[in-house]
């Protein structure tokens, strides 16, 4: 990266701005920390556009046929206007099915009758009793009546004079308002109301779509401009602007040629680690595949190297060996090729990445023996058989290797993990700080190298004395006093010591920590073959049927474990390599994503 | 008392086990997924893949009892039994107090990513620390069948 500072004069400042978005290189160093209430209110709006935008991609339009020339702020307002529409439809509709269970008992009957028998000097009455206090003789006593019975009530109405007074016990209900007949009529009219605004929102997602997520992006747009406004320096009484911010070294020529033309006063400098420049990751064909993963945990810290490249093989790998079945490798690989062709561009990516851990799936199930479920040790094909009966007469097995294995690539990928740590360190500060890792990797790999020599060429250890002493010196040396040229020899050895103290305790338990592969691997192995077995004993023997449940337990047992296996072997690896790996690799992390001022539009 | 009898009860406390802290585990996950679809219905993948963590311990305990299921006969040792009650002992409770306790880190990241927060990723690499233990009482059941053996 690269910092440049603009000096532009005022009245072509904003011509100046629009160049820039235009070759979208630049990315802005903030200086405002608080954010002015013009910005809050542009990103409220944003966030509404954005609302109506996934109300409308909801509606999963099957053909949408765009109209050109739309305004996508009207078509926003008017989306907008429907959707309080419908809230208000819906708030009405729910005050009306309250109204129609009441008055629904009562029946039909018109406001005007009463009215009329109120002036004639008779008044309605209207009373509820339950079916068990009710008393047929009541008809004939009073001048009553039965118009509806709900729920254990009797809806009753009674007609009298004015004057007369009942000896009724009853509780006495309120008239209802309006006769469920013109109830259900605003009812419909409302539904026919509801069912016109969702027909307009189908039609906005068809044909305003397109319009309105443009819209959006302008709107971002904007805000990022209105952004480099507030961060804009007014120097010598407002007359010269000051702007400021970060280009990646490979994208600069394009700038340089832009502020040459337009003769821009500029300062370009060399950034540094303090001033925290943006991040831009430069990897290409696979491991940039990988650089999603790395995303979960964060971004590296400028000047530090990308670890991408370095944990994508093992990541694979390690896929791999936790589901370890050909079968399921197989089906990744071909529904990933399958699919690649249909998803929208940002997917692109993520398929090529199941397609690479589904050939390292297939890789180690081929090694593990596993095929969707069957062991192909115990199948007697041609190579397992040979291997099967070797492994027997060696007093071993399959499993017991993929044990050492797991343990094997935690080693190589510890050491590894050092080797980075000492180019980190190199590159960061210099070699003279990356003695002490440099000690650590010479103690651990000659000390197996060691070891190795006196297993293969049957010298004892003991008689290898001397290197022991010679390897344990020099590293010791690198350790402890010489870890870092920078500080003095008494403050070396008292971190060294500390260093050491976490080594020893980390390495034991980082190591065993790669053992969750080989316990992934066999779980998902035997989780295969169970279902396998249930298949085949549950199946029966009525014909036909026997074929039926099989395929049905089969395909539910493999997807199960498809889904759990596969959950763990996409996290468990993600642990190994931002825990045990990154930690021994000396990864900080901690950069910012570097997003430069463009037209999105 | 025939040995048998113990390696089954060390056979009922693994699966038993296991499968109650997956049960527990996985509920809590569910139980923050419905209460963070309330506030964020769009992260509802990430509730999910969350929430099946915990699921795994179950599995470990039931996958121990196959490993172990060809040597639970009535002629048995008592130093197989014993081998397969401590494998049963040491993943039923590995697996129960570990699933929980895992469910519990992923209730709190469903419930951070309902309020708007982006922690799927790290909340997935935290809640693998617990499970780390559940596996090892798995590979160390996987082990014990082979000293059986």
């Amino acid at each position: 990266m690269k910092k440049y500072s603009f000096l532009v004069y005022h009245k072509d400042y904003l011509k100046f701005l629009e160049d820039m978005r235009q070759l979208g290189v630049l990315h802005l160093i903030e200086r405002q920390k608080d954010v002015p209430d013009s910005v809050l209110e542009r990103y409220d709006l944003i966030n509404k556009v954005n609302g109506v935008v996934k109300f409308l991609l909801k509606r999963e339009i099957e053909n949408p046929s765009p109209k050109q020339g739309l305004d996508g702020k009207e078509a926003f307002e008017g989306v907008d206007q429907l959707q309080q529409e419908l809230e208000n439809k819906h708030q009405q509709l729910s005050v009306l099915r309250k109204e129609i269970s009441y008055s629904a008992p009562w029946g039909d009957f018109t406001p005007e009758t009463i009215q009329k028998l109120k002036d004639e000097g008779l008044e309605v009455k209207f009373y509820t009793v339950s079916a068990r206090k009710f008393e047929e003789e009541w008809l004939q006593q009073y001048p009553i009546e039965v118009v509806g019975q709900h729920a254990g009530l009797y809806y009753l109405i009674l007609v009298k004079r004015e004057e007369d007074v009942l000896d009724l016990e009853l509780e006495e209900m309120r008239q209802p308002e309006r006769p469920i007949s013109e109830l259900n009529f605003y009812k419909q009219k409302l539904n026919e109301e509801i069912e016109a605004i969702q027909a307009k929102f189908d039609q906005h997602a068809s044909e305003s779509l397109e319009a309105i997520q443009q819209y959006l992006l302008q709107l971002k747009e904007d805000l990022h401009f209105e952004r480099v406004l507030e961060n804009t320096v007014k120097e010598a009484d407002e007359k010269v602007m000051l702007l400021e911010g970060w280009v990646p070294e490979e994208k600069k020529e394009d700038l340089v040629a832009f502020l040459a033309t337009n003769d821009i006063l500029y300062v370009e400098e060399k950034a540094t680690q303090e001033e925290k420049p943006p991040v831009l990751l430069k990897n290409k064909e696979f491991s940039e595949k990988f650089e999603m993963l790395g995303q979960l945990y964060s971004l590296p810290k400028y000047g530090e190297l990308d670890l991408t490249p370095f944990f994508a093989p093992f990541y694979m790998l390690f896929f791999g060996f936790c589901l370890g079945d050909a079968g399921y490798g197989i089906l990744m690989a071909i529904l990933a090729l399958v699919f690649k062709k249909k998803v929208s561009k940002p997917l692109k990516p993520v398929l090529g990445l199941v397609f690479y851990l589904g050939l390292s799936t297939i890789l180690f199930g081929l090694i593990g023996g596993t095929f969707f479920g069957i062991p192909l040790y115990e199948t007697g094909l041609p190579v397992y058989s040979t291997l099967a009966e070797r492994f027997k007469a060696e007093g071993t097995d399959i499993n017991n290797l993929l044990f050492y294995l797991a343990l094997l690539f935690g080693g190589v990928q510890i050491i590894f993990g050092l080797f980075i740590k000492a180019v980190n360190e190199t590159k960061q500060f210099g070699w003279g700080f990356a003695l002490g890792t440099l000690g650590w990797i010479l103690l651990l790999v000659g000390g197996i190298t060691l070891y190795l020599i006196s297993m293969f060429s049957n010298i004892p250890l003991e008689n290898l004395k001397i290197a022991q002493y010679i390897l344990l010196g020099v590293s010791g040396l690198l350790i402890l006093p010489l870890n870092n040229l920078g500080r003095n020899v008494f403050m070396n050895i008292g971190s060294g010591l500390w260093n050491t103290y976490n080594m020893v305790t980390g390495l034991l338990g980082d190591l065993l920590s790669y053992i969750r592969l080989f316990a992934l691997g066999i779980s998902s192995a035997i989780l295969g073959l169970v279902f396998n077995s249930l298949a085949v004993q549950m199946s029966g023997d009525i014909p036909v049927l026997n074929i039926l449940i099989m395929v049905v337990i089969l395909v539910i047992g493999h997807s199960i474990n498809i889904f759990m296996s596969g959950l763990g072997a996409f996290v468990h690896p993600l642990r190994l390599t931002f825990v045990e790996f990154y930690k021994n690799a000396g990864f900080t992390g901690g950069g910012k994503k570097y997003e430069p001022f463009k037209k999105l539009t | 008392m025939e040995p048998i009898i113990l390696a089954y009860i060390g056979v009922g406390l693994m699966i038993g086990l296991a499968g109650i802290g997956s049960a527990y585990g996985v509920s809590m996950g569910g139980n923050a997924a419905i209460g963070a679809m309330k506030k964020n219905d769009e992260a509802f993948g990430n509730y999910l893949i969350l929430s099946a963590l915990p699921g795994t311990q179950g599995l470990y305990g039931f996958m121990g009892y196959f490993i172990l299921s060809g040597y639970l006969v009535p002629e048995m040792s008592w130093a197989s039994a014993a081998a397969i009650f401590g494998a049963g002992l040491a993943l039923g409770f590995v697996g129960l107090l570990s699933a929980i306790r895992q469910g519990q880190v992923c209730a709190n990241g469903i419930a951070a990513i309902g309020s708007g927060y982006n922690v799927f990723g790290n909340t997935m690499i935290l809640a693998v620390f617990p499970e780390l233990y559940a596996i090892i009482a798995f590979a160390a059941t996987f082990l014990i069948s082979n000293a059986i053996a």
